[in-house]
């Protein structure tokens, strides 16, 4: 009977069965299984053993064992930054509203004026003067000569009737000319706002002093001194330097609004930025905690 | 995309190359964590436990035979099951038929290709390897689960326990004897062509 074999005897078995002996140990164990029977039925034993457990059967699995990000333990990490930003985009849409509700409260007309006007390009400004049939906007394009009749001719105004020195009147005509060269090409005059916005501001000095009609042009001026309360003053209607945020197109009424001061305007545009960043942090890192 | 590829980008964080490595490897997984635990729910568990401990401690991975890597973690969640089974031991909730028996044909286990006499031979010879199996030591168990059952070399089942080669070779022999005794008492309640004593007789 194999049950008589060796503990040493059966390893050698095993291991033989699976061609795991070195081939010295292999040639002896088969010149002794020649000779012995008992070595030879237990290494039949142990092939049918086996051979029962290798076909014993594979179980599918129940379900599969893939990891969801929370299994794996990577929502936690990715939302610690969600609620901040969370957070931050509540608050900075709040003070957002606020401070623009303020602004519009507080320094309404004029304000918004100067908001929706400040950084508007110089083509936008010829449309707008073209919607709204500015005077301003017939001056440039009109250039000398044809001023309409039926402009609005604010000719009670007393900054109208102020005094300019001719010095200025001449320098306000080469501007003049300046422009109509200018006017040729318009990618010139879109490139350099600053010309145009002399010229509008020379073609108000210039009026009073070539014709008696009345000109808007005093009331275009103020912009360049925003804390100035009333815009009419005799420095006002003097040619200005170049100023980008000259504007032409000025209701009187809309004028006489308080402008929001400039730093409330940084603000407003800082929190704006600060919002839409937020915002998109706040989509980003809400879409990543979804995963 | 390789194997190689694949590990490395699950290192980086990737968890869908992590789940592609996962359902190469997840049937090896719970059927070696069904034979040394005996039961598929708990291999279930051991199984889920032991792909989320290899995702955490993916970086430790060094190279060489990721399988070896992933059975050893599950074998080790396979001993933690069992190590809790000694401390809490629990009455599993095996269905049960008329006579108080636990019902062997589980849903899992039912191939919709097979007669009923294949299913029901199958069932015997697989409640019988279980039944030995069960009562082997773990580590014996467990080298014979993964040499004999998953048809492992020695090399490979050594990487996985991590034991030398000659304790492979004395656990497997010991192993086999003992599995060889046991279903031996079985007789005829094995199938026809895996019964040992009618074999020898041959």
């Amino acid at each position: 009977m194999s049950t008589q074999l060796s503990p040493r005897e059966w390893d050698a078995l095993s291991a033989y069965l699976d061609n795991q002996l070195d081939p010295q140990e292999r040639k002896r164990l088969e010149q002794q299984m020649k000779a012995r029977a008992d070595l030879r039925a237990g290494l039949e034993e142990l092939r049918r053993t086996r051979h029962v457990l290798r076909n014993a059967p594979t179980l599918r699995v129940p379900r599969n064992f893939t990891l969801t990000p929370a299994m794996a333990g990577m929502r936690a990490e990715r939302s610690r930054l969600y609620p901040a930003f969370k957070l931050a985009f509540a608050l900075a849409s709040v003070m957002f509203v606020l401070v623009l509700a303020g602004g519009l409260l507080t320094g309404a007309p004029g304000g918004e004026q100067q908001m929706a006007q400040a950084p508007a390009p110089e083509a936008l400004l010829e449309e707008q003067a073209d919607a709204q049939e500015l005077p301003a906007a017939t001056v440039e394009q009109g250039e000398v000569g044809e001023m309409p009749p039926d402009a609005e001719a604010p000719a009670d105004q007393p900054q109208v009737e102020a005094p300019v020195p001719e010095e200025v009147a001449g320098a306000e005509q080469e501007a003049i000319q300046e422009d109509q060269a200018a006017e040729e090409s318009d990618e010139r005059v879109k490139s350099v706002p600053t010309e145009q916005t002399f010229i509008l501001g020379g073609g108000g000095t210039e009026e009073p002093t070539t014709t008696p009609e009345p000109t808007p042009l005093p009331t275009e001026t103020p912009t360049p001194v925003p804390p100035t309360p009333t815009l009419i003053s005799p420095t006002a209607q003097e040619p200005l330097p170049p100023s980008p945020t000259a504007q032409p197109a000025v209701q009187p009424e809309q004028v006489q609004g308080t402008p929001i001061p400039w730093g409330l305007l940084q603000l407003v545009c800082g929190l704006g930025v600060l919002v839409t960043g937020a915002g998109l942090l706040y989509l980003r890192f809400r879409k990543r905690s979804r995963l | 995309m390789n194997e190689d590829a694949l590990i490395q980008a699950a290192q980086r964080g990737d968890l869908d190359a992590f789940n592609r490595l996962v359902l190469a490897y997840q049937e090896i997984s719970f059927n070696v964590a069904y034979r040394i635990l005996g039961d598929p729910a708990s291999a279930e568990d051991a199984t889920q436990d032991a792909f989320i401990s290899a995702f955490k401690h993916l970086k430790r991975f060094r190279g060489g035979s990721f399988r070896s890597w992933i059975l050893r973690i599950v074998t080790n969640a396979c001993y933690d099951e069992l190590r809790r089974r000694k401390r809490r031991p629990t009455t599993p909730l095996e269905p049960l038929n008329s006579d108080n028996e636990t019902i062997e044909s589980p849903s899992w286990l039912k191939d919709p290709g097979e007669s009923p006499e294949e299913r029901v031979m199958r069932s015997e010879l697989n409640r019988a390897i279980q039944d030995c199996l069960n009562r082997l030591s773990e580590d014996f168990r467990t080298v014979v689960v993964l040499v004999d059952v998953q048809g492992m070399d020695y090399a490979e089942a050594a990487a996985v326990v991590r034991k030398p080669l000659g304790t492979i070779k004395s656990r497997l022999a010991r192993a086999r004897l003992r599995i060889r005794d046991c279903l031996q008492g079985y007789g005829e309640l094995l199938p026809a062509p895996f019964r040992l004593k009618e074999e020898m007789s041959l």
